[in-house]
Order: structure tokens, then C-alpha cells, then sequence
């Protein structure tokens, strides 16, 4: 498989991304030792959260549009860039837990929130973290993704993964195979009360006011 | 909200709206707030998916990394440990390789393989070699006891032999009665047409010793020869028991010795035991 079929592959969703993915963990894996362990001297944990934290931006990436000319080169890059964020995280830790639930937004990786910053300007959360203090716009990223996190908590895992799934590409056909559903109908009403019901869970959220969720609810109550 | 508008939101958050359609539900949103609260919301929403959506994957990448870490950890470890061995890390983060250790394991293993292969290489095999067994005097003459039997005539050839003296004589040895044995094997003998010699000469060489004359018994026994196989290592067996009749017994120990250490002689076993060997 060449790069640009990879591209296109991870581009195409469902099960061609996922193999996509799984081609390049296979690939690059070596990286976990050679970056990780022997450069870096993480432990060989660390290291595959690295690459596993690499493999995911990259495809991140991909989805959002970007294209690359090697691969391996990125994939090189952003595990080291990742390995390195490891070891800062370890060096500054400061055992702070800004939100009520950790295990939410504190276990995410910085390039993850850093990813959801940098959508098209056009995109939801570009615009909720618009913000010109860079301290307050930390700090909105933060609450914004514990929002959505407890949101997403209070749905069943399996219909959240089947929203996961619509959104990464499945067509109904493989959603129904996928989460044994007896018709494809039954896959698409099943996605439609999924989204129903995330939508009810972010509303109930804002009715109690819920605290990490303000920015979000001030900006879905505006007038205009 | 009525399903229709929900599914004209869903359309144009796919993009999948024609441009037209797309302006005119724009314009909208910009008049109507419940709708563009209604909009909102579902980018919220899908934004939430967004965000498990990478969660997952992440955690998918890092689940399988760790049952690839399980099967690969002992190479990985291995590797780690030969690196930590032979490569000299530098300060600035280089590393070179310890090639003094390298060639001094080189040499050890090559040497280890030397001696492994050829033993004697570096240390010829200086050991002295087991002093001689010997038959002690005191006990030549109960080990003769204890070993000597006339030859055992059956399955031997010429039992049915043309021949009636040379029949006679071996009926006569077979039945113990040696005295009147040895004047038929003497004419038998004398005669230099007679076809079984060695054995004659056997068993005459062994009536002789059974009867105590060692010096005639050990000349006769000698006149069997090699080629007859079989019968000569019955010789040899025999010239060996006279010698401990006559308490020579280093003479006897160095043919005991000769007939212990051949496995295919016939009577290795008992010269071994003689000799007190296992």
C-alpha cells in the first residue's frame, strides 16, 4: 500500500480506515523502541501511548483534509513530538484536577485538545475557543471537552459506539452488520435516536447548570 | 421540532444540501432562533461524537499496541540488554560500539568452541595409563580351577565325520576319558593328510592340561593355527589357563588382557573376569 492509497483509505471511513490504521501500526510499530525507548527513554508504555497518540492525530489529520507526502516521515515526527510532550507532562504534572471528573479532560493528551482547537474556523469548537486571552481560552477548551464528556457519559456504550461509527464513515449497511440489527432501518433510527438522546443529555445538562457545560450552554441559548 | 426540519439540519451539517437549498436554509437559520438554537445543538452533538470518536480510536491504537508490546516484549528486551552491553553512550546521545568486549566474548566463545570440538588441542592427554591388571600368584591356581572345562564338543564340526578313529576320539573326549584319547589323537596327528589338525591339536592340548602336563599342553596348543579363527581363540584361551596352571602369571595376565580387551574374542568375558575386570 502506497501513501496515497492510505490517504485514501483513511479518507474513506469504515472498515477501509480501519485497516488503513491498522497497516501503519503494524508498519511503524518499531518506532515504540527505536523513539520511544531508545531515544527518549520512556518506558515502553509511554512509548506506545506515544505512537498510539501519533497514530491517531495522523489519521486525525487525514480526515481533516491534510495530505502528506511520506507517511512514515509523519508518523516518525508526530511520535517524537508526542514522546516529548510525555516527558514534559511528567516534568511539570502539577496534580491538579480542574474539573469534578477527571478521567475526563486531565487524562487527554494536549495534542488532542489542540486538535479540536485548530478545525476549520468555520467548525463548532473553533468557534466556542475563540477567545483572545490564551489563558481563558485553555481554560474554555477544557470545560467545553468536560461537557461533552459527561454528555457523552450518560449514554449507553453501545449506542455511543454506534455514533462513533456513523461518524467515522460505516454506511448503514455495515452498521447493521456491525451491531447486529435485524434492517438497515432499524441502523438508521437507532443513529437518529442516539443523537436524540446526546442532544437531550447536553439540553439536561444546561438546564441544571452544570458548570464545566456554561460556555457551551451560553453559546447554545444566544439569541442570535 | 417536526422530523422534517431535524432532517434538513442533519442534510446540511453532511453537506449534502444543493447550493440552493442550502442558501435558502441559511436564510433561514438567520431569521428563525428556535431553529438556529435546534442547529446549534446538533453541531454540539455532533461535536460530542467527534470527541469520543478520537478517544476510541486512540484508545484502539493503544490496546492493540499493548497485545504487540506482549509478543514482541522479549526480543525487544533481549535487544535492549545486548545494546546496554556493546554500545558506549556518549553524552551527546551517539553511541559506539565496545569492541574490546566484543572481541574478548569473540575469542572466549572460539575458544570455548575449540575445546569443546578438540579437547586435547591446548592439552595433549598426559594421563598415565591404568597400571597393568595381573592375576596374583596366590590366586593363579584357584582361578585355573574355577575356569577351566575341556572344550564343549557339541555343535562343533565332525561329529559325523567319515573319519571313525577321529569320531571315536571325540566321543572318547566328550566322555571325559582323556587317557585314552590322546594315543588315537597322537596316530591321528601323525598323519599330515588328517583334515581336522586344529581341533586335534585342541584337544589333545587340552587332555594334556587337564591331566597336569603344562609344558606339553602349552607346545601343542601353539600349533594351532591363526587361521583356523574360531579355534585359535579357543587356544589362546587355553595356552592362557596353562600358564596360570604353571603360575606364570605375568605371562598369563598380558594374554588375558590382549583376550579382555578384544569384545569380539569368545572369550573375552571370561579372561575379563579372570583378570577381575566388570
Amino acid at each position: 500500500m502506497d501513501n496515497d492509497q492510505l490517504i485514501q483509505m483513511i479518507r474513506q471511513g469504515g472498515t477501509p480506515r480501519e485497516r488503513a490504521g491498522r497497516y501503519l501500526q503494524d508498519k511503524y510499530f518499531y518506532l515504540v523502541r527505536q523513539i520511544g525507548v531508545r531515544q527518549l527513554r520512556l518506558s515502553y508504555d509511554d512509548a506506545n501511548m506515544a505512537f498510539s497518540d501519533a497514530l491517531t492525530e495522523l489519521d486525525w489529520k487525514i480526515r481533516q483534509g491534510e495530505s502528506f507526502d511520506d507517511l512514515g516521515k509523519m508518523v516518525y515526527t508526530l511520535t517524537h513530538r508526542r514522546g516529548v510532550d510525555t516527558i514534559r507532562k511528567r516534568a511539570t504534572k502539577s496534580g491538579t484536577e480542574p474539573f469534578g471528573k477527571p478521567g475526563n479532560t486531565t487524562d487527554l493528551p494536549d495534542w488532542f485538545l489542540d486538535v479540536l482547537q485548530n478545525f476549520d474556523t468555520d467548525h463548532i469548537l473553533s468557534r466556542l475557543l475563540q477567545h483572545d486571552d490564551e489563558n481563558e481560552r485553555s481554560q474554555r477548551r477544557h470545560r467545553i471537552i468536560a461537557c461533552v464528556c459527561l454528555a457523552l457519559d450518560e449514554m449507553p456504550k453501545k449506542r455511543r459506539a454506534l455514533l462513533v461509527n456513523k461518524l467515522d464513515g460505516y454506511d448503514y449497511e455495515e452498521l447493521t452488520q456491525l451491531h447486529g440489527f435485524k434492517t438497515e432501518r432499524v441502523a438508521h433510527e437507532m443513529v437518529s435516536r442516539g443523537m436524540e438522546s446526546l442532544r437531550d443529555a447536553l439540553k439536561n445538562l444546561c438546564r441544571q447548570q452544570e458548570p464545566v457545560c456554561r460556555d457551551l450552554c451560553a453559546w447554545l441559548s444566544r439569541k442570535s | 421540532m417536526e422530523n422534517e426540519q431535524l432532517t434538513l439540519i442533519e442534510q446540511y451539517l453532511d453537506g449534502a444540501l444543493p447550493p440552493e437549498a442550502r442558501a435558502a436554509f441559511e436564510a433561514q437559520v438567520a431569521t428563525d432562533s428556535a431553529l438556529a438554537a435546534e442547529l446549534r445543538l446538533h453541531e454540539a452533538a455532533r461535536a460530542a461524537i467527534q470527541v469520543q470518536a478520537l478517544l476510541d480510536r486512540n484508545d484502539a491504537f493503544y490496546q492493540r499496541g499493548r497485545q504487540k508490546l506482549k509478543q514482541r516484549a522479549h526480543w525487544w528486551k533481549m535487544l535492549d540488554l545486548l545494546e546496554r552491553l556493546f554500545l558506549q553512550r556518549r553524552a551527546d546521545g551517539s553511541s559506539r560500539i565496545r569492541w574490546a568486549l566484543v572481541a574478548g566474548i569473540g575469542l572466549s566463545a572460539a575458544l570455548i568452541l575449540i575445546l569443546a570440538v578438540r579437547p586435547n588441542w591446548f592439552a595433549p592427554d598426559t594421563a598415565t595409563p591404568p597400571p597393568p591388571v595381573a592375576v596374583p600368584r596366590e590366586k593363579a591356581i584357584i582361578a585355573f580351577n574355577t575356569h577351566f572345562k575341556r572344550m564343549d564338543l557339541a555343535g562343533t564340526l565332525g561329529g559325523a565325520d567319515s573319519d571313525t578313529l577321529y569320531s571315536r576320539a571325540r566321543s572318547l573326549y566328550a566322555a571325559g576319558a582323556c587317557t585314552d584319547v590322546l594315543p588315537i589323537l597322537e596316530s591321528l596327528l601323525a598323519d599330515e593328510q588328517f583334515e581336522s589338525r586344529p581341533m586335534a591339536l585342541l584337544l589333545k592340548g587340552t587332555c594334556l592340561l587337564d591331566a597336569g602336563n603344562t609344558d606339553a599342553a602349552l607346545e601343542t596348543l601353539g600349533q594351532v593355527p591363526p587361521a583356523a579363527a574360531g579355534l585359535y581363540q579357543h587356544a589362546q584361551w587355553y595356552i592362557a589357563l596353562t600358564y596360570l596352571k604353571m603360575e606364570n602369571t605375568a605371562a598369563a595376565a598380558a594374554l588375558l588382557r590382549e583376550l579382555a580387551e578384544n569384545p569380539r574374542h569368545r572369550h573375552s568375558k571370561e579372561a575379563a573376569a579372570v583378570l577381575g575386570k566388570k
